[in-house]
């Protein structure tokens, strides 16, 4: 009995380290900048912070057109972007399953952008679009499929749809590489089965491969949303690349939430409470984003 | 079995030591102290400082944007000051970044450079911080009178305190590039295009023309912005803040914007951005004539950008419609809790305030220095450089530009009034649909949307 009690010091001494850490480097930053989004802390008054409860919040959600023009920037963005990127990934590694031959060069060479700096991906993409320099328009005008060059990064009309073709180049890859690992735990069996039925390859696709598939899309679907709401390098990025020092790009057609939030924090005026005010409320958004996709997809699985 | 629990209990011990040798660095109470402890810990991190320096040399460290910017300053300074027992160190700190660092250091009572830098679009948030010291206080007893009276607003605090020295007085003007001048506008000489360009309606009249006549390869000015830029610039001495607090803007912008319609609808404006790659480029290309600029912009755009057209002479400088005015500037001042500031302002008094300085200055940035004095020396104006022939552009500069220009009066809004100025200008550039008035709504929206607790009047 005397030894058993010696040993049970051990679990804590060996949690202790996790433990610290995460209060001091989780716990604590998070608890201070929620009490920090209920404070007037700003860097042009940064000696003092008065509390000022839930007023940064309600400012938020019924005053602040340029937060919900960021919430739609972001929207727009994401929900044209990601089912690309997912259908995208899908398709891709569903061919990728039946390759045999340099199977492994192919997924290596779509997985590069995933893993390329965000800064690169900006640049390349700025260049990309220049209208006078750039490739695409001299492509389309050398086709003939345009007549005048199109201002890409400079309208705030064409700027998003760079963006989202940024997302899609990035991300797919990713996706590919998940719908690879899921392909890869559906038994051989059901494809034996459905041939005798049969069934041809789009029918095989979507009678087996689709629903088998159902709780990888539930995982993507979930990552792509938290990851959208969170897109910033790429659009700064772009910005940046065209050597643009507007905010949120052109028209702020580019001001995403995060965007927003680091603006509002750390450039404009540097409002610490009303930023942290912002984060909190993107974290709740994306909370309630990610719990309605889940139950959608779950109930549709029962 | 007490060999392994010696064993465990060891390794165990050294990852709590090393993580919190790790946080070590970081004082996590200072965040969320008051003031006082706050100031406190920063008093205790330059305490640091000293310790370090006490090893070796001491370091006098620049937060700059400007790298390289005080080599030939900082070479000389030390050769003429054998004495000077201390290094001079840069830190790299973008301009868009660089209040940002200075709040979040001094919030966080970290790392805080001995000498500080102010940009003209920031700087009166900048001085809202209580980092800087008084420069008409002990040990400095600096002389206000010896700058020039328009620049004194420029460096002085709320409370009216002088706490930095301008580097520069940069007169800001029209640059033009003479053969595109001379062959769309008929001449190259200065005064005859002041004499062409006396009003904004001038410009849209001259520039309908050159478009016309280039076959639609030639404009006026690069891009929309340019204009917008330099018309928001002459307006620099109404403050953006009126006496009611709120933001008193719409005067200063609503004739931007017309001016910016009429100028799209005639094409006198190309579509670059500023500061773009092609924008940068326009500079050695054929496709706009005039730029707007800065004493500064000789050798920062003209001479880098275009060193073939420099080496030419193929540049000219004018006044502008609206006259001349300010445009950009930067001011050094001293950190309040510096353990190196004596040596600090031994250098950047010399810098910025000395004839030696003066003439380093003129001669590497071709930075004329807002001190009166220098300027009763006919040398010190004088001057050609190769980019612009053989016209007179120091004097030019010094005598016709500086001396009409008018205070700045700076605000903490200053850069998000600036911000939405430009992206709207931006926008007019390629949405042929939004006029003035339209152009005037996008502005109040965005700044509105930015500084949502005043009214835009």
């Amino acid at each position: 009995m005397k030894k058993k009690n010696s040993m049970a010091k051990w679990p804590f001494v060996f949690v202790g380290p996790f433990v610290v850490t995460y209060a001091l480097f989780y716990l604590y930053p998070m608890l201070f900048s929620f009490w920090i989004s209920m404070t007037d802390w700003t860097g042009l008054n940064i000696d003092h912070k008065n509390f000022i409860g839930l007023s940064n919040y309600v400012k938020v959600f019924t005053d602040d057109p340029m937060f919900w023009k960021s919430i739609w920037n972001t929207f727009r963005i994401m929900i044209i972007a990601m089912p690309l990127t997912i259908t995208a990934g899908l398709l891709m590694a569903v061919l990728m399953f039946h390759i045999i031959k340099c199977r492994q060069l192919v997924q290596t060479i779509n997985f590069l952008p995933y893993i390329t700096m965000p800064v690169a991906i900006g640049l390349i993409f700025a260049n990309m679009f220049n209208k006078n320099i750039g490739v695409v328009n001299m492509l389309l005008t050398k086709t003939g499929l345009l007549n005048e060059k199109i201002n890409w990064l400079g309208d705030s009309r064409y700027a998003f749809i760079v963006v989202i073709l940024m997302c899609m180049w990035k991300n797919f890859g990713y996706f590919m590489v998940i719908y690879l690992s899921g392909l890869s735990t559906i038994s051989g069996e059901y494809y034996d089965a459905a041939k005798v039925d049969g069934a041809n390859a789009v029918q095989r696709f979507f009678k087996i491969t689709l629903p088998l598939l159902r709780p990888i899309t539930v995982f993507v679907l979930v990552q792509g949303a938290i990851g959208g709401f969170q897109l910033f390098d790429e659009a700064k990025n772009l910005v940046s690349g065209t050597g643009s020092t507007i905010v949120g790009g052109p028209g702020r057609s580019l001001l995403t939430i995060v965007w927003y939030f680091y603006d509002t924090s750390f450039q404009n005026n540097s409002r610490y409470g009303y930023g942290a005010a912002i984060a909190f409320s993107m974290t709740l958004i994306i909370a309630i984003i990610s719990f309605i996709n889940m139950k959608m997809l779950n109930r549709k699985e029962e | 079995m007490k060999n392994k629990q010696l064993l465990a209990g060891l390794l165990a011990g050294t990852m709590c030591v090393t993580l919190l040798m790790g946080c070590g660095g970081t004082d996590g109470g200072s965040s969320s102290a008051e003031t006082q402890k706050e100031s406190e810990t920063a008093v205790e991190n330059s305490d640091d400082t000293e310790k370090d320096n006490s090893s070796g040399k001491k370091k006098v460290v620049l937060w700059t944007w400007a790298t390289g910017q005080f080599d030939e300053v900082q070479k000389k300074y030390f050769e003429t000051h054998p004495d000077a027992d201390w290094e001079f160190e840069e830190v790299v700190v973008p301009s868009e970044d660089y209040l940002t660092k200075l709040q979040q250091g001094y919030a966080s009572g970290g790392d805080m450079p001995d000498l500080l830098m102010g940009e003209m679009t920031w700087r009166a948030s900048a001085f809202s911080l209580d980092i800087w010291e008084n420069l008409e206080e002990d040990p400095y007893n600096f002389d206000r009178s010896v700058l020039f009276d328009n620049v004194i607003s420029q460096v002085s605090n709320e409370k009216g305190e002088v706490v930095g020295v301008e580097n520069a007085v940069n007169p800001a003007f029209l640059m033009y590039k003479r053969d595109l001048a001379k062959e769309y506008l008929g001449t190259d000489d200065p005064k005859e295009l002041e004499g062409m360009f006396q009003s904004y309606d001038d410009y849209v009249t001259v520039g309908k023309e050159v478009y016309e006549k280039s076959g639609g390869k030639v404009h006026l000015f690069p891009g929309m912005q340019d204009v917008a830029n330099m018309m928001y610039m002459q307006q620099r001495d109404q403050n953006n803040v009126g006496d009611d607090g709120n933001l008193n803007v719409l005067s200063k912008v609503t004739p931007i914007f017309e001016t910016l319609q009429k100028m799209k609808e005639n094409n006198v404006c190309g579509d670059l951005t500023m500061y773009s790659t092609e924008w940068n480029n326009a500079f050695a290309g054929e496709s706009a004539i005039l730029f707007p600029g800065a004493s500064w912009s000789v050798t920062f755009w003209v001479e880098a950008y275009d060193p073939d057209g420099s080496a030419k002479g193929n540049w000219g400088m004018c006044t502008p419609a609206g006259g001349g005015f300010s445009w950009g500037g930067t001011c050094y001042g001293i950190y309040k809790n510096s353990d190196v500031k004596e040596e600090a302002w031994d250098f950047i008094s010399w810098a910025l305030l000395s004839e030696e300085g003066a003439q380093i200055m003129k001669e590497d940035s071709g930075f004329f220095l807002p001190v009166k004095s220098l300027y009763e020396d006919p040398e010190y104006t004088s001057g050609v450089r190769t980019s612009f022939g053989n016209q007179e552009i120091n004097k030019f500069m010094t005598e016709e530009i500086a001396p009409n220009i008018p205070p700045a009066s700076l605000s903490v809004y200053d850069k998000l009034v600036n911000d939405s100025v430009l992206m709207v200008a931006e926008m007019m550039g390629v949405d042929d649909s939004l006029t003035a008035d339209k152009a005037l709504t996008e502005f109040k929206n965005d700044l509105g949307g930015k500084a949502s607790d005043l009214e835009i009047e």
